[in-house]
Formats: C-alpha cells, sequence, structure tokens
C-alpha cells in the first residue's frame, strides 16, 4: 500500500502543473474543480450542473467511502500545512482554538442558498490555485494581495501547527461532518452516544447565514458597475459574490485579454475579471474562459452562442477615423466577425463605418485592428444589458 | 447557344492561311453546316475588315427575350507558345519571364496601357516590397522583374521612397512597354478574351472580340491574368467571389501652390505625393461590397464617381488657399479591388503568411505593407514576416494548360490585403511566366512542370525564392 503522504506528493505536483500558465485550455486550473466544497455551494448558489462538477461529486463519494480523503490523498495546500507545521516550535502552552471549520462550512452553504457562494474564497485549493497568479499578471500590489491567501495559511500553521487544516478549513469542515454523520448514524444502531453534541453551535451558524443570506444582496445593491466582462459573466452583482477570484480564466483566455479588476472603487469588485482590449480581442471560436470557471461566474457557453454573449459595444469617434478624412481604411469591417461593421455615406462625399449595436457584442477586434485607435469598446449600461449569460442555457 | 468551330491558320505576311483541320473539327463543321444550311440562319457576308472572318453571323431575335447567334468560323490568328491575358503588372511579368525563358508570346490587353491597375488605375504605389526575414531583419522581397520595372523607374527619378514606392504613371507605361517590345512579346491591344475552347481538360484557343470582329489565338499555355478570373471562369475551373469596395483614383494638380498663409486655411485631404512635383494621387474608398464583375454596377460606379470626384475637387478649390488646384485626371480603370479567387491546387492561407512556411515549389516572396489580426493578436506591418508563394496556388484543379496569376490566384480570402497588390502580382506573374514557358517546352501539363528546373531558372533571372 502506498502511503497516503507520497500521493499526496503526486497530487501537489499535478496541481501544481495545472495552476502554472500554461496553454492547458480548458483544462487549466482544473484541479479546482476537484474541491467537493466548491462544488457544494456553487451548485446550490447556481442551481446548475456544470460537466467538470463531477470531479467534486466523485470525490465527495470517496470522502464518505473513507473518511477525510481529500485531506490525507489530494490537498496540495495540506502538504505546505503540514511542512509549515512540522518546522513550528513546539510551544508548550498550547493555544486552544475552537474548531471553526465545520461552522463555516454550515454557514456558507446556507449563504449559498441565497446564491451568494462567497465562503468559497476561503476553500484551500482556491487559495492554492490563486496563489499562482503572479506567474501570470506579474508582480503587482494586487498580486501580491491574490497571493497572500496561501502564506497566511502557512503562517498560521507556523505559529499554530495543524491549526488551519483542524480548525479553520471549510473544506475540511465538510469533511469533519461527513464523519460526524456517518459515525452518528452508526450509532444509532448500537449504543446511543449523542455524536452531533455541537447542534447548538451549527444551529448559530445556519442562523448567522440565514442573516447574511437576507442582509448582504441589501447592502451591496449600491451603484451596479459598468465593466467589460468576459463573455457568458454573470451581471453585476452576482458577479461579485459568485466569483472565487481563482484566476482561471485569466490564464486560460488564449489572447491573454482577461485581467483582474484592480483600480475598482467597490471592494467587492476587486480581482473579479474584467476585459481589456489593448493588444487582443475576444476570439470567435474561444470558450475557454466559461469553460474553466468552477464557479459558474462566467457560465459554461457554445462559441455558437458568442454572438449572444455581449461583452460591450463598439463606438467610433469620427474624428479619428481614416474614412472621415478620405483615407482608405475597411479594417473595423474586414475583421468583425459578427457583421456588425458596416460602411455607410454620411454625406458630403464621406463615409464612415458604422456599428449595428444589436448585433456587435464586443468583442474587441475592430478596436485592436483600427489604425488609429478611433474604435473603443464601451460596456453596456446595466439597464439594457442585451441577452447576457441568463439566456443562454448551461451545457 | 453558341457553338464555334476552330479551324486552324498560320499567320504569315498577315495573310491567314489555312493549313490543317482536326478530323474531329471537320465533323462539328459539317454538322453545323448541315444544320444550320437547313434551317436557313446561314448567312454569309463578305467582311471589309483586315481580317477575313467566315460565315459573318447574323444574330436572330429569339421570342423568349433572348438573341440567338448562329455558329460560326473564327480564325485562329495565330498560334503560340504562350498567351496571356490581361496586361496587369501580373499580365506583363507572365509575358516577360516567358518570353526571357524562350517561349513565344502573347499579350492580350483590353485598355490601351500596359500595367493596369498600377499605372491605368493609378494605384501608384508598388505595395509590400519588404518584410522581416528569419533574422529579423526589414528587407527588400520583391525582386526579379518587379524589381527590374522599380529600378529603371527609379533611376529616371519617377518612383519615390524605397520601401513601397510611389510610380508615375505614364513612366510606368513607358519602362513596361519599352520592356516587352525589348523582349520580342507580341502586344495586341484594345481586345476582350470573350470565351476560351475546352477540349480534354485544355485551353485549345482563346476568343477574342477586337475591332478586326471575332479572332482566336491557340496557345499551349495560357495565362489568366485578367484580375478577375475571367478566362479561369470560362474554363470551368471552381472560384470564390469576394465582394469589396470599388473606388476611383485621381490626380490633383498645383498641389505645390496650395497657400497655407491664407486666412482661414485648414488642412483637407489632397492625397499623396507623386514623382512629379505638384502633383498627387488621391485614392478612394469608395463604396463596399460592390460585384466587381456586374456591369450595371460597374456602370453606375464610373458615373457616380466622376461626379463625385470633380464635384469634391470644386469643393476643394472652393477653400481659403486651394484655388489653383485642378483635377489633372480620372483613372481609366474603375478600382475594381476585388472579385474572383481561383480555388486552386494549393490555397495560401495567412497563416503561411505569418509563420515564416516555406513551400517546396515557391516561385516567389512578397511581403506586407498593412498591419493584420492573427492569433487574436495584432501584429504590426513591421513585424510581419515574408511569406512564399508556392507554385501550386498558381495552378488549377484540371485545366491542364491554364495558370492564373495576378490577384486572382488561390488564397484564403482573410489573405486579400496583402495578396491583391501591385507586389504580389508581379511576383506570381514572374513565377509562372517562367513556368509556362517550360511547360510549353517540354510539352507537359502545368501541374506537372519541373520545379528544381523552374526555380533555378527563376533564381537565374534574380527572383527571390526562398
Amino acid at each position: 500500500m502506498i502511503k497516503p503522504s507520497r500521493i499526496r506528493l503526486v497530487s501537489l505536483a499535478l496541481a501544481l502543473l495545472l495552476c502554472l500558465p500554461l496553454p492547458l485550455g480548458v483544462f487549466t486550473g482544473l484541479f479546482v474543480w476537484l474541491s467537493p466544497f466548491i462544488m457544494l455551494n456553487t451548485l446550490i448558489a447556481q442551481k446548475g450542473f456544470l460537466v467538470f462538477n463531477l470531479l467534486g461529486i466523485l470525490v465527495l463519494l470517496l470522502i464518505i467511502s473513507k473518511n477525510m480523503f481529500f485531506c490525507r490523498y489530494l490537498c496540495p495546500a495540506g502538504v505546505l500545512c503540514d511542512t509549515a507545521s512540522g518546522m513550528a516550535r513546539r510551544r508548550n502552552g498550547k493555544i486552544k482554538l475552537p474548531a471553526f471549520g465545520k461552522s463555516i462550512a454550515i454557514f456558507s452553504i446556507i449563504l449559498s442558498l441565497f446564491g451568494i457562494p462567497v465562503m468559497i474564497i476561503a476553500d484551500p485549493l482556491n487559495i492554492f490555485n490563486a496563489f499562482f497568479d503572479f506567474t501570470h499578471s506579474g508582480l503587482s500590489a494586487g498580486t501580491l494581495l491574490k497571493t497572500s491567501g496561501l502564506l497566511i495559511i502557512v503562517l498560521i500553521n507556523l505559529f499554530i501547527p495543524h491549526s488551519w487544516c483542524h480548525k479553520f478549513c471549510p473544506l475540511g469542515g465538510i469533511q469533519f461532518l461527513i464523519a460526524d454523520i456517518k459515525l452518528s448514524l452508526k450509532n444509532k444502531e448500537g449504543y446511543s452516544k449523542p455524536a452531533f453534541s455541537r447542534n447548538r453551535r451549527y444551529l448559530l451558524s445556519g442562523i448567522l447565514g440565514l442573516g447574511a443570506g437576507i442582509l448582504i444582496p441589501r447592502v451591496l445593491k449600491a451603484k451596479p458597475q459598468a465593466v467589460l466582462r468576459p463573455p457568458g459573466s454573470l451581471p453585476g452583482d452576482e458577479m461579485k459574490l459568485i466569483c472565487m477570484r481563482c484566476g482561471n480564466c485569466l490564464k486560460a483566455c488564449p489572447t491573454n485579454i482577461i485581467q483582474p479588476l484592480t483600480d475598482s472603487g467597490d471592494l467587492m469588485n476587486l480581482f473579479t475579471p474584467l476585459v481589456s482590449f489593448s493588444q487582443s480581442y475576444c476570439l470567435t471560436d474561444c470558450n475557454h474562459c466559461g469553460s474553466v470557471c468552477p464557479t459558474g461566474a462566467i457560465q459554461r457557453f457554445k462559441t455558437e452562442d458568442k454572438h449572444q454573449l455581449f461583452i460591450g459595444t463598439a463606438f467610433v469617434d469620427p474624428g479619428l477615423c481614416l474614412l472621415t478624412q478620405n483615407r482608405e481604411c475597411d479594417r473595423c469591417r474586414f475583421y468583425c466577425d459578427y457583421d456588425a461593421v458596416s460602411i455607410a455615406n454620411s454625406g458630403n462625399f464621406s463615409v464612415i463605418p458604422v456599428i449595428n449595436e444589436e448585433i456587435c457584442v464586443g468583442c474587441g477586434a475592430c478596436q485592436v485592428a483600427c489604425p488609429t485607435r478611433a474604435i473603443v469598446i464601451y460596456p453596456l449600461e446595466p439597464k439594457n444589458q442585451k441577452g447576457m449569460a441568463s439566456q443562454v442555457s448551461i451545457s | 447557344m453558341i457553338i464555334f468551330s476552330i479551324t486552324k491558320y498560320s499567320v504569315s505576311n498577315n495573310c491567314p492561311k489555312y493549313i490543317i483541320m482536326k478530323r474531329r473539327t471537320f465533323l462539328t463543321n459539317l454538322a453545323i453546316l448541315g444544320s444550320s444550311t437547313a434551317l436557313g440562319i446561314h448567312c454569309k457576308r463578305t467582311g471589309d475588315g483586315s481580317i477575313d472572318t467566315p460565315g459573318d453571323p447574323a444574330p436572330s431575335l429569339q421570342t423568349s427575350g433572348t438573341i440567338k447567334e448562329p455558329s460560326q468560323e473564327i480564325p485562329i490568328i495565330a498560334e503560340t507558345d504562350v498567351l496571356v491575358i490581361g496586361a496587369g503588372p501580373a499580365g506583363v511579368a507572365a509575358a516577360l519571364a516567358a518570353s526571357r525563358t524562350g517561349a513565344s508570346t502573347y499579350l492580350v490587353e483590353r485598355y490601351n496601357h500596359l500595367g493596369g491597375l498600377w499605372t491605368g488605375g493609378l494605384v501608384l504605389p508598388l505595395l509590400s516590397t519588404h518584410a522581416l526575414d528569419k533574422t529579423n531583419h526589414f528587407r527588400q522581397v520583391i525582386y526579379g522583374i518587379g524589381d527590374e520595372i522599380a529600378q529603371n523607374l527609379r533611376e529616371q527619378g519617377m518612383a519615390i521612397s524605397e520601401v513601397n514606392p510611389v510610380i508615375d504613371p505614364e513612366a510606368g507605361k513607358y519602362v513596361m512597354e519599352h520592356m516587352i517590345r525589348e523582349s520580342g512579346v507580341n502586344m495586341l491591344y484594345h481586345c476582350w478574351a470573350s470565351n476560351v475552347v475546352v477540349e480534354d481538360d485544355m485551353i485549345r484557343a482563346v476568343i477574342l472580340e477586337s475591332k478586326s470582329g471575332r479572332v482566336a489565338l491557340a496557345s499551349k499555355v495560357v495565362f489568366d491574368c485578367t484580375g478577375d478570373g475571367d478566362i479561369l471562369k470560362l474554363a470551368g475551373e471552381n472560384f470564390d467571389i469576394m465582394n469589396y469596395h470599388i473606388g476611383l483614383v485621381h490626380r490633383l494638380g498645383n498641389i505645390d501652390r496650395i497657400d497655407r498663409t491664407r486666412e482661414g486655411f485648414r488642412e483637407l485631404n489632397v492625397g499623396g505625393p507623386t514623382p512629379i512635383p505638384g502633383v498627387n494621387w488621391v485614392n478612394m474608398q469608395g463604396k463596399h461590397d460592390q460585384d466587381g464583375l456586374d456591369l450595371f454596377t460597374l456602370s453606375k460606379l464610373q458615373q457616380e464617381y466622376r461626379i463625385e470626384i470633380w464635384e469634391k475637387t470644386q469643393e476643394i478649390k472652393s477653400q481659403p488657399g486651394y484655388e489653383d488646384i485642378f483635377l489633372l485626371d480620372t483613372a481609366s480603370q474603375l478600382g475594381v479591388r476585388m472579385s474572383r479567387i481561383l480555388k486552386g491546387k494549393y490555397q495560401l492561407s495567412l497563416k503561411d503568411t505569418m509563420t515564416y512556411r516555406t513551400f517546396d515549389d515557391s516561385i516567389g516572396i512578397s511581403g506586407a505593407w498593412i498591419d493584420v489580426l492573427y492569433d487574436g493578436r495584432r501584429v504590426p506591418v513591421r513585424e510581419r514576416p515574408l511569406w512564399q508563394i508556392p507554385y501550386r496556388s498558381l495552378v488549377p484543379q484540371k485545366t491542364s494548360n491554364l495558370l492564373v496569376a495576378g490577384r486572382c490566384f488561390s488564397f484564403e480570402k482573410a489573405l486579400v490585403e496583402d495578396t491583391r497588390i501591385i507586389g504580389t502580382c508581379l511576383v506570381t506573374g514572374h513565377g509562372a511566366g517562367v513556368a509556362a514557358a517550360l511547360a510549353a517546352r517540354s510539352g507537359n501539363t502545368v501541374q506537372q512542370v519541373d520545379i528544381k528546373e523552374l526555380q533555378k531558372i527563376l533564381v537565374d533571372q534574380n527572383a527571390l525564392i526562398a
């Protein structure tokens, strides 16, 4: 029998490979899908099922058949935590901490019922995955903050050995809960010993989740921000709440147009995916961002449906356009895959590109192609967000 | 339906003499003669043109709203090794190359000048002369006949700028005329190729409409350098059609007398400089999605543009500082940018041109003049690679003696900005011209041309192929 720790090392290597910004396409950050905690939360919050969720369900079944299966065999963050704990100085006066993990798990799942799976940010796989964002976005204040998750849990373990895994980890919490339930079911058949002893604490977390679920949406309904999101993104507030900032979409995007939002006034919007068309645009035949999103914040879509998934819409500045200066150019029209650009007479012998806003999805090809930067993609007003992800069925 | 029966003549002292008639043709003639006599429509008139047209037809009105043209005999005015239809940059380069490689060559042009849109269309810049090579060096790539013409013009001060030179149209016409005459190419102006005679996937002759009536030219190899792919269509080859914007270029004079000190002066678009001081060429975007193969579209656009250019010039003249400007000329050819595209043995792709793809049968190299979007990214023109043109992309699927050079050779539409321009036309013309001469000499089909020999001769003729 192979030692669990060996298997976990293999798992670490694999997770590392999948987190790095390699041209993995739809398999970018695949490891994140293994987490049953993320799977449960997003399934409940989204009320929809994604193919890769099968991985999470498989792991959940394994956990049910074998206690703490994930921690023992799979968790890459656990390897690091255990190493840190091993290096920690032994302390005589042990700090006693209550185990929050199970409570966090219950709180999170109740909150997810309201469509707010916000606690998945604390999932160890997400923390691990997000750390490697720096390999993609380079070092900046923003990426430092994003990578700090892994550093924090390692530090916690350095000071209080094994505290993250045993006391805080919500994924661990789920597994403890399952183990508890299994035990209590077993005990019912035999002699009665109340294994579910901390019922009061669970009830409290549940009520807290309920309260938060009702309150959070009210607090957040301040100002919906108009930003360019990847195609298939959930609109406005939902994106803030459901995106777990794993960075998969950033890494999977073949043209590198998805960036984490860092300069927003709204803290809740921080690190959500943002589209910028400085060098490249959104390819017609690509759906990687939707495929790698473990939470459904960017919904899975078919490339054939891209003509209904609006990022924004193009706007032409006539003052900069070559055509209005009687110069030859048709780049915007030539590169529009959606036939949204036509060249129309604007009187006085001159012509000008006209954008059909009903058709334009804001893929950004014209903005990139325009030799004079006369075209800019603007976000759609939240009011008239045409189509959006909700109209396209999840596949 | 029009039935042509072809009898072969050879030309000596401008007097066509009957030499041989194929048995099959003879039988066809007999059948036609018999049937037309029976129907009573065979009408013989004696023509007074220089070439005697046997059985000058008298078309008859049909009740179906069409006209029935009776069968007729068309004189073959010459037999040649290589026949080039269209004397644009590609046709001129093809005819010169074929002739220099030892083939007897005819060049047929519908207008009155050589150079097509480059000169008569006033599209004066020779684009795509340069590109990046594998060592990241921005270098000249258009060599061979194209470069010879450019150098010649440069020496006369009739081409400005090293990269993508702008030429003087009259000087261009003169230089090419001179080269064509020196090389011994037989030049036929003012005639239009209207049909081809295909037998066994081979073009036996091309029928021309001319002031001398309908005449035919028999050739071992035929070139489609029409730009519109007229010949490849007549030969039954597969093609794509691309509607694009059609414009009309014009030139303005007295540019050097624009008075910028005048009160109320503002910069207006008066085009770009040409080698002649004070003369600018003004491009026109024109209307989009136009069918360059439609008689009525072409006529309508010609009319609109003629009026638009005059009125626009008057408007410019009315602005302070521009009073002395005048309309020098409008182009004699409408600027049809794209029409038919051959579906040949190989369709050159944008990817081929962006990845330094090498071809065993490369016949030339062209460059780039415009930024492209490739792989989701914008690639500026100064970073674009040079690209090889494979011989296969000039060769049609089935016709065994047809070659296509110029903007209608085989490529995917995404590549259109790089293939429809003068530089690429010159290179395809040169490469295919040599291949045609080889095919004519060896009696092989154009599909079987010895690539090694072709490339060797091209290198000897200063072409850049790798």
